[in-house]
């Protein structure tokens, strides 16, 4: 063997290049917490305003339904003052408008992808699909995953809007880059009303007020950090309330509705007032719950939607009452996220109307009716993480990719009603179970009663660490639709599968059957 | 030096076996995964696997090392930009859905793919097979080699300088 000590050295920086470079960026992404934007530079809790997103108003209307057009552009933002943070946007704002929709009347949104070709700091290409989180779309508008609507594409969805009054959200599903699409701004909400919700004297009009809570780290020059920590979650030291940080918002001394939505990548949060003092959860995902449970503290995660209501009128005006965030474990936590935002209470005068908690909201809540009796069958869904890859029941969306989209994990019946068992056994993670099409009324978490702020219709469940939670589903609908674990993070690495309701009648339509199309061919709305 | 050079030549047979083997572990993921990528990695397999058959049984000539060297180092340098800047061409986007339909994988079109404890088994063993072989060629051909790679090495730095291999 021979090799000089000039061979080697020459060998050697082809070597340590090869060796380095990848090396590096693996030490780098480990650290990348560390290069985040100095805590000093970041605001103050409750120095902010409060804000809440637009409406988003129709194109126009006909007897029997709504037309939007929706754009998806980039868009800068001053979220952290003297900083320009580049973001996505339905309609250049973040949080996206909130679409407020009658029951019965059908909606068809026009989302328009005119998103640039490459991200502008992450260098994907940022593919679409939306999900309106909540309603039971036909598949082929559903937002399912692989569905993509690619820059320069658009596509039409319709949705019902027949399900009782609720809180859904709309939000990006894009099969591997959903996370990176909704940290950067691709999430709102989506009110749907009907004459019983309307008639209870709960808070109304301006006193029912939509907080979109999600997290942000941001790098020094004022760019969101996107880092997946060996693909288990993205945690950001500045929480934010429709996009503001910790903002603070000027409160009458009466009744409030918030409608609280946990837009975060991966964060958790456990919600409570500095006062010790309690608030009604009036309603949960599936729409208003049969009665108002009164709370203290409630955990929500990725996903979920409560519709709180606090009442200020026992504090004086000029206090101050902070919501804050007990984190639940497995969140990751900085000197400020114990804190979400603050109400400044004040003298304003206000009407008497909708100032209430009624006993009874929805006594007639199909979903809540469900008895364990009818059910079918039981179903175990097992969300777990092996060899490194997110799975559930051993299965990945690869798999569901692989099948050319025909394997499913379950089939049930339409009209039938299933127990379905949601596991998961590891100790490190807790998982957002969402499941598709459907509203779910929870059994039980680990063989005892379900929490309070549980005890109405829901869509996406807790599946805390080392819990098993049981949930009654009749399923409605027909076709295939998604499963999968709302850790955005997680689900970009392929913690989905999916389901088929089975009708004798035919099978539903195809969710990749309605393709987006160019931009160019697209009639008018 | 007969016995040196034996030594040298059984420590690039298990070299080239180590890496053959490597990529054959590989190769059924990749397969599953995207057909061209499994392909690459079978025909690697067996290109590595001809390679150490033929330096066993005696091969040495100038043409089949610098042959052998220039294939590692365009692997090797593969490897770099898939585990920093990510592969450009890797896989068409209709396999993700839209609509063109196709059979899915997982991996994302320039996306990086994470660092595995096989792929640095590989990369090292590859690198002392490129040493090795090296260290086989006469003096003129091995000089013109080393700087070459130099180059290589050089200008991957140099893109990781500038981010392209951020």
């Amino acid at each position: 063997m021979t090799l000089s000590r000039r061979d080697l050295l020459k060998a050697g920086v082809f070597a340590t290049a090869a060796t380095a470079l990848p090396l590096q960026r693996v030490v780098r992404a480990a650290s990348a917490y560390d290069s985040r934007m100095a805590a000093s530079k970041l605001p103050q809790p409750f120095t902010i305003p409060f804000a809440t997103p637009p409406v988003a108003r129709p194109v126009r209307t006909d007897a029997t339904t709504d037309y939007y057009s929706f754009t998806m552009t980039t868009a800068l933002a001053e979220l952290v003052p003297g900083y320009r943070t580049p973001l996505l946007s339905y309609q250049g704002s973040v949080p996206g408008p909130t679409v407020k929709v009658a029951q019965g009347r059908r909606v068809v949104a026009r989302h328009a992808n005119l998103l640039p070709a490459l991200h502008p700091t992450l260098k994907y290409e940022p593919w679409t699909s939306v999900h309106l989180h909540g309603s039971a779309s036909l598949p082929q508008y559903d937002g399912y995953a692989s569905d993509i609507t690619r820059p320069g594409q658009y596509k039409d969805y319709v949705y019902p809007n027949v399900q009782p009054a609720r809180t859904l959200w709309y939000h990006d599903h894009g099969v591997h880059h959903t996370a990176e699409n909704a940290y950067h701004g691709l999430a709102a909400q989506y009110h749907l009303f009907d004459p019983n919700e309307q008639a209870l004297p709960i808070p109304h009009g301006e006193f029912d007020v939509p907080l979109v809570l999600s997290d942000a780290v941001f790098k020094a020059n004022g760019e969101l950090l996107f880092t997946l920590e060996d693909e288990s979650g993205l945690w950001g030291d500045v929480l934010l309330v429709n996009g503001r940080p910790w903002p603070v918002m000027k409160v009458k001394r009466r009744k409030y509705r918030f409608r609280v939505l946990d837009a975060s990548i991966s964060r958790s949060y456990r919600l409570s007032l500095d006062t010790g003092d309690p608030m009604w959860i009036i309603g949960t995902d599936g729409g208003l719950m049969p009665a108002p449970q009164q709370v203290t503290s409630f955990r929500m995660l990725s996903g979920e939607r409560y519709e709180v209501v606090i009442d200020f009128s026992k504090y004086r005006a000029g206090q101050r009452v902070v919501l804050k965030n007990t984190s639940p474990k497995n969140n990751r936590d900085y000197p400020n996220t114990d804190r979400i935002m603050a109400f400044d209470v004040i003298a304003d005068s206000f009407g008497t109307a909708d100032n209430a908690i009624p006993d009874v909201l929805d006594p007639v809540s199909s979903v809540m009716a469900l008895r364990e009796s009818d059910a079918a069958r039981t179903r175990t869904f097992r969300f777990h993480r092996t060899n490194g890859e997110w799975k559930v029941n051993d299965t990945t969306w690869k798999d569901i990719e692989e099948s050319g989209y025909r394997k499913v994990s379950a089939d049930p019946r339409r009209g039938d009603t299933e127990i379905w068992e949601f596991q998961n056994n590891s100790g490190g993670w807790f998982h957002p179970v969402h499941v598709h099409l459907v509203d779910f009324r929870v059994l039980s978490r680990n063989g005892q009663a379900p929490f309070a702020h549980e005890l109405g219709p829901k869509d996406v469940i807790y599946l805390g660490e080392n819990e098993t939670v049981r949930v009654l589903v009749k399923f409605e609908g027909v076709g295939r639709y998604m499963i999968h674990c709302h850790n955005l993070v997680h689900e970009d690495h392929d913690m989905m599968t999916q389901f088929e309701v089975l009708d004798p009648n035919g099978p539903g339509d195809d969710p990749m059957g309605t393709p987006a199309r160019l931009l160019g061919q697209a009639p008018p709305l | 030096m007969p016995g040196r050079r034996s030594a040298t030549i059984d420590a690039a047979v298990c070299l080239a076996l180590t890496a053959a083997l490597a990529h054959a572990v590989g190769t059924p993921a990749h397969l599953r995964g995207w057909l061209a990528s499994g392909l690459f990695f079978l025909a690697l397999s067996i290109g590595q696997a001809l390679l150490a058959g033929a330096l066993f049984g005696g091969a040495s000539s100038s043409r089949l090392l610098v042959t052998a060297v220039w294939a590692h180092v365009a692997v090797v340098a593969l490897y770099v930009w898939s585990r920093t800047a990510g592969l450009p061409f890797a896989p068409p986007v209709y396999a993700h859905g839209g609509s063109r339909g196709g059979s899915g994988r997982s991996i994302v079109p320039g996306a990086v793919e994470k660092v595995g404890s096989l792929d640095l088994l590989t990369l090292g063993a590859e690198l002392l097979l490129v040493l090795v072989l090296v260290s086989m060629m006469d003096e003129r051909v091995r000089r013109l080699t080393t700087t070459e790679m130099m180059a290589v090495g050089l200008a991957l730095w140099g893109l990781a300088a500038i981010g392209v291999l951020a």
